[in-house]
């Protein structure tokens, strides 16, 4: 059959070629881990902030540092500890003498991609600092409202192992996490080529390498051309029963808001782009509904004591409805 | 009113004290220990003052008697319907309780109350339904598709084609034609029709590498069409008719 071939009603070559180049480079250092290589790329093309999860040693804060040594921004770390307070965060104003004045001193947050690492180390108090920069992109401090520059990018890493001394992140917190990803052991294959890798002691100089391939203005440009993807009516339909179920079913005590029905199809639009698409698909909801439910839901006690998890709950609702066609 | 009892006790102790150190100083001073009492029974002495009569004062107390707080006389009030079923149910129950036996009847309610609880609250720490119960169906068996859809075994292909075919809507035509497909792909056991299912994995689930190709071709075209509102003419419906007609040629 010779397929006929349909003219993109927006231009895409630039975006994908990027996409692609961007997944080749962090090919070249991280073995696996394609899909959250490819859900890193689409949280930030969704205008989104990412969490990462996994036990120590996954690349979860390797893949973070690769992603952002990709673009030409500014990049931070913050290293959550127990003793961090909001204002190292965020910044303080500091007495100057020659001004005879308060100066403003900006944390670490002023920047476009923030790694948060082991967020979860921090207490409340410090996590509640970032409510307001990650939901609105402003800090107030001192009656000033300082804006963030665009693309601002929060990707977060957490250990779901340890309880001593980590703080579970409210679910105000949570919600504000476009993705949480949950980041798996590599499979056999794919540990003996990390040792291969390794033992050929070459991957200092891959990471040191990588060199920008995306700028701050290309991101803005991409995430307009991302927003503008179309979007069928059956499947905005097919993104609300979705939700809609997680607040009716019987294993949630807590179900998604519509933050997380606007999540799905935001990133959805970012999916469909990697396949060269300018248009989403039932697929492209299914593919990224785990990664926005699977923090937004809370189980109820008799099913979390049954050991059951939010993303069996999802892939349950899932199952559930039709698939719009 | 114990402060007044202590204070009592008190005065009691101190009088005790006094008549203690009168005898210890030898008694009454004015009459000797071995004296006799003068009868005073033969000739009795009366009280002969005047006697002065005081009246209470009518004013106060008729404004007394205006004040609610000295007026004790309950007014009876009529009871509306609800409190008087309330106070014969309270009678019965009342006079059930005083009957021989009731007794018995009361601790068995009870123990029936306390299993129930009891088995309520097994229920709850276990994560059982209650409803679910009386009926073999599991926890997962519950999600059930929410969502309507058309079952594609009750669709005349045919006839709905050619309806689509002749108004000009190509659109639906495809959709029709890629519903078909997928029913004709089930009825040779090729993949396993659910609504939930999406069109890559059908795609996947074709183990015939040519099949699975052509499969995902189609599918591609459905999907830009369908999902994507790209418009069809009658010139590239044509070709796509004849592809999936070819597409079923293969499955025969």
């Amino acid at each position: 059959m010779e397929e006929q071939h349909f003219e993109q009603r927006i231009d895409l070559s630039g975006l994908t070629g990027a996409i692609q180049q961007i997944r080749e480079l962090l090919a070249t250092v991280i073995v696996g881990q394609q899909q959250m290589v490819d859900l890193l790329i689409a949280g930030i093309l969704a205008d989104g902030h990412i969490l990462i999860e996994g036990v120590p040693g996954v690349a979860k804060t390797l893949s973070a540092k690769l992603i952002a040594q990709s673009i030409d921004a500014k990049f931070s770390r913050i290293q959550f500890t127990p003793d961090l307070m909001p204002s190292d965060v965020l910044g303080t104003s500091v007495f100057n003498p020659k001004e005879n004045g308060f100066s403003f001193k900006p944390g670490p947050i002023f920047g476009h991609l923030i790694l948060v690492d082991e967020i979860n180390r921090s207490p409340a108090k410090t996590q509640a600092a970032l409510f307001e920069v990650m939901e609105e992109r402003q800090v107030t401090l001192d009656g000033h409202t300082y804006p963030m520059e665009e693309p601002f990018v929060v990707l977060a890493t957490q250990n779901p192992i340890e309880q001593e001394g980590t703080y579970r992140l409210p679910e105000a917190q949570l919600d504000r996490f476009l993705f949480k990803i949950e980041v798996g052991y590599p499979s056999l294959e794919e540990e003996i080529q990390i040792l291969a890798h390794h033992h050929a002691q070459k991957l200092d100089e891959r990471i040191a390498s990588i060199k920008p391939i995306l700028r701050t203005a290309d991101i803005r440009n991409y995430r307009k051309t991302v927003k503008g993807l179309h979007i069928e009516d059956k499947l905005l339909d097919f993104i609300a029963r979705i939700v809609h179920e997680t607040r009716n079913h019987k294993s949630i005590y807590l179900g998604a808001s519509p933050r997380a029905s606007l999540a799905i199809a935001n990133s959805a639009k970012a999916i469909a782009v990697m396949d060269d698409r300018d248009f989403i698909t039932p697929d492209d909801v299914i593919r990224v509904a785990p990664a926005v439910l699977r923090h937004r839901l809370i189980l109820t006690p008799e099913r979390e004591m049954e050991g059951l998890t939010t993303d069996d709950v999802v892939s349950q609702i899932i199952k559930g409805i039709a698939v719009p066609r | 009113m114990r402060n007044f009892r202590y204070i009592f006790w008190f005065f009691h102790c101190i009088c005790g004290l006094t008549s203690l150190t009168s005898y210890a100083d030898g008694g009454p001073k004015d009459r000797p220990i071995n004296a006799v009492a003068p009868d005073t029974t033969q000739n009795p002495s009366f009280d002969s003052s005047a006697v002065n009569v005081r009246q209470f004062d009518q004013a106060s107390l008729d404004s007394y008697k205006e004040r609610t707080d000295f007026q004790y006389n309950e007014q009876q009030v009529d009871l509306s319907w609800w409190q008087r079923f309330k106070q014969w149910l309270r009678y019965k129950i009342a006079e059930l309780m005083s009957r021989e036996g009731s007794y018995a009847l009361l601790k068995n309610i009870g123990i029936i109350a306390g299993v129930g609880a009891l088995l309520y609250l097994v229920m709850k720490l276990l994560g059982m339904d209650a409803a679910g119960i009386f009926s073999r169906k599991s926890h997962t068996a519950n999600t059930k598709s929410t969502v309507h859809t058309e079952n594609i075994h009750d669709i005349d292909f045919t006839a709905e084609l050619q309806k689509t075919i002749e108004t000009g809507n190509y659109r639906l035509a495809v959709r029709l034609l890629y519903l078909d497909c997928l029913k004709k792909l089930n009825d040779s056991g090729l993949i396993r029709w659910q609504p939930a299912k999406t069109n890559i994995a059908y795609v996947n689930e074709l183990d015939d590498a040519i099949l699975q190709s052509e499969f995902k071709k189609l599918t591609r075209q459905f999907e830009y069409i369908w999902y994507g509102d790209f418009s069809i003419n009658h010139q590239h419906f044509i070709q796509l008719h004849a592809a999936f007609q070819q597409f079923d040629e293969g499955l025969k």
